[in-house]
């Protein structure tokens, strides 16, 4: 899974602002450390162990334990300039929590962009769009409609309701599925990585959006389907 | 000074060639398959329990897998699994049962294939399934509603053979995914309501008639390789 595009920012500005403040404090030592080594030092004092939480979708590792540093101090810690490396090796410990800190402000900046209670945001682009039957009841013998975007800018909310499920089991089992198909290949909001699996009504007025933390359900005025003859033809 | 460079030296010289040794292991290509006498003596010495007869195909699935059915000693029909594993192929596993479903990768039920080898030489269909239960969950005033999923395939069985799970079954499940929340992380697991979906095959009687009782089968080695799971259609519908 690639990363959105707020997080592919807040990451380039947490690298960029590291880059800065170890070039800083590069130039402030008396006796300068070797570069290449001042870097693998940086890197092996960012390992450490940490408390890993996970909000909304987001991990975040608050770090604990300066495991890094601690190796450093014990197999270093009687070569010359061991003074001004341990610099580094804490620079790399705390540098998590400017990424702690980056990660906290994904969430917010990302609901700023892109909305994740909205259809627009799931169905931007419908380029390579494909219709998939998921259940015998589905017609096979349908196409999505050229018009599939215009027609969800005029979309209307509804709640997803649970009665769907009691209207297909129980005694008098009818053997349909509300929703039989899916649509397949369709491109989210640039940059917003949202994933959901876009289910089709059978009438073709209904969608619903199933992302890994909600569900919504759309109607609209006409069908997003058209009916087609086996040769594929209209 | 000088020793301690000396010892440095002999450390990335070892941590070098390891590092050249496991990618050697994990990415060399595979070479070109057994030779039959080279499969028959390692089946043999696989088990004591089977006795290769004569070897009746060598089927590729992919350029890391093979299927290759067999006739045991006392005329059973019989079938080996053997992998491109740490540069050299090995023998998954072997068994005497006549259907089975071969995941190729452990984490994608896409890369499957139903596998047979059957004790009749007239051809039989078979229906596969791919089915993923309806749900529905209400907590606070999030609501949640999973539609049912059920693609029938049928195919037919000769004598022995393999065939890939449907294409479009494989897309389908791309797009299932996606309302997937991450639970493969080990850290923790995510709020997660989706049911799982699977591939089976329609219950029939006659596959359980031709299974022999005394089937030879070990689970072990590899978790990829399973029985084929049979559903009674009129059940879930």
């Amino acid at each position: 899974m690639g990363m959105n595009f707020v997080e592919a920012v807040v990451y380039s500005f947490c690298w960029l602002l590291i880059f800065v403040i170890g070039f800083k404090l590069y130039k402030k030592q008396e006796i300068k450390p070797i570069i290449w080594k001042a870097v693998i030092v940086y890197f092996v004092g960012k390992f450490a162990f940490s408390l890993n939480y996970p909000i909304e979708q987001q991990a975040i590792h608050f770090a604990l334990i300066p495991l890094g540093v601690i190796a450093i101090y014990l197999f270093f810690s009687k070569r010359p300039n061991f003074n001004t490396y341990l610099k580094f090796a804490w620079f790399g410990f705390f540098s998590n929590y400017l990424f702690l800190v980056g990660t906290l402000l994904i969430m917010p900046f990302y609901s700023f962009l892109y909305d994740k209670n909205d259809i627009h945001t799931y169905i931007a682009h419908s380029e390579n769009i494909e219709i998939l039957s998921i259940h015998p009841s589905a017609n096979d013998n349908i196409a999505v409609r050229a018009s599939i975007l215009e027609q969800v800018k005029a979309a209307k909310e509804q709640p997803v309701n649970t009665d769907w499920y009691y209207e297909s089991v129980g005694d008098d089992r009818v053997e349909v599925e509300r929703f039989p198909y899916i649509l397949a290949n369709i491109a989210p909001k640039w940059g917003s990585q949202a994933k959901a699996t876009i289910y089709v009504e059978k009438d073709g007025k209904g969608l619903l959006i199933a992302s890994p933390t909600k569900h919504l359900y759309y109607r609209l005025d006409e069908s997003i389907l058209q009916e087609v003859t086996a040769n594929g033809e209209k | 000074m000088g020793k301690n460079k000396f010892i440095i030296g002999i450390v990335v010289v070892i941590v070098v060639a390891i590092a050249g040794i496991l990618l050697w292991l994990n990415f060399k290509q595979p070479t070109s398959f057994l030779s039959e006498a080279a499969m028959i003596e390692e089946m043999n010495s696989y088990t004591s329990s089977l006795n290769v007869k004569e070897i009746q195909d060598v089927l590729q699935l992919d350029e890391h897998h093979y299927f290759v059915p067999f006739v045991n000693y006392d005329g059973t029909k019989a079938m080996s699994f053997w992998k491109w594993d740490k540069a050299k192929w090995k023998l998954v596993n072997l068994t005497t049962h006549q259907k089975m479903r071969w995941q190729l990768d452990e984490k994608d039920l896409s890369s499957s294939f139903i596998v047979w080898n059957r004790s009749s030489a007239e051809d039989a269909t078979m229906t596969l399934l791919f089915y993923r239960e309806r749900n529905f969950l209400s907590s606070g005033d999030n609501h949640f509603f999973t539609p049912q999923v059920l693609l029938t395939e049928e195919i037919t069985l000769s004598e022995y053979g393999i065939t890939k799970v449907p294409e479009q079954w494989s897309k389908l499940m791309a797009e299932l995914d996606k309302s997937a929340g991450v639970t493969n992380n080990s850290m923790f697991s995510f709020f997660n309501y989706n049911p799982n979906y699977l591939i089976a095959a329609e219950y029939n009687l006659e596959d359980f008639e031709t299974n022999g009782t005394e089937s030879y089968w070990t689970g072990k080695a590899d978790t990829t390789l399973e029985f084929i799971m049979y559903y009674d259609l009129d059940r879930i519908q």
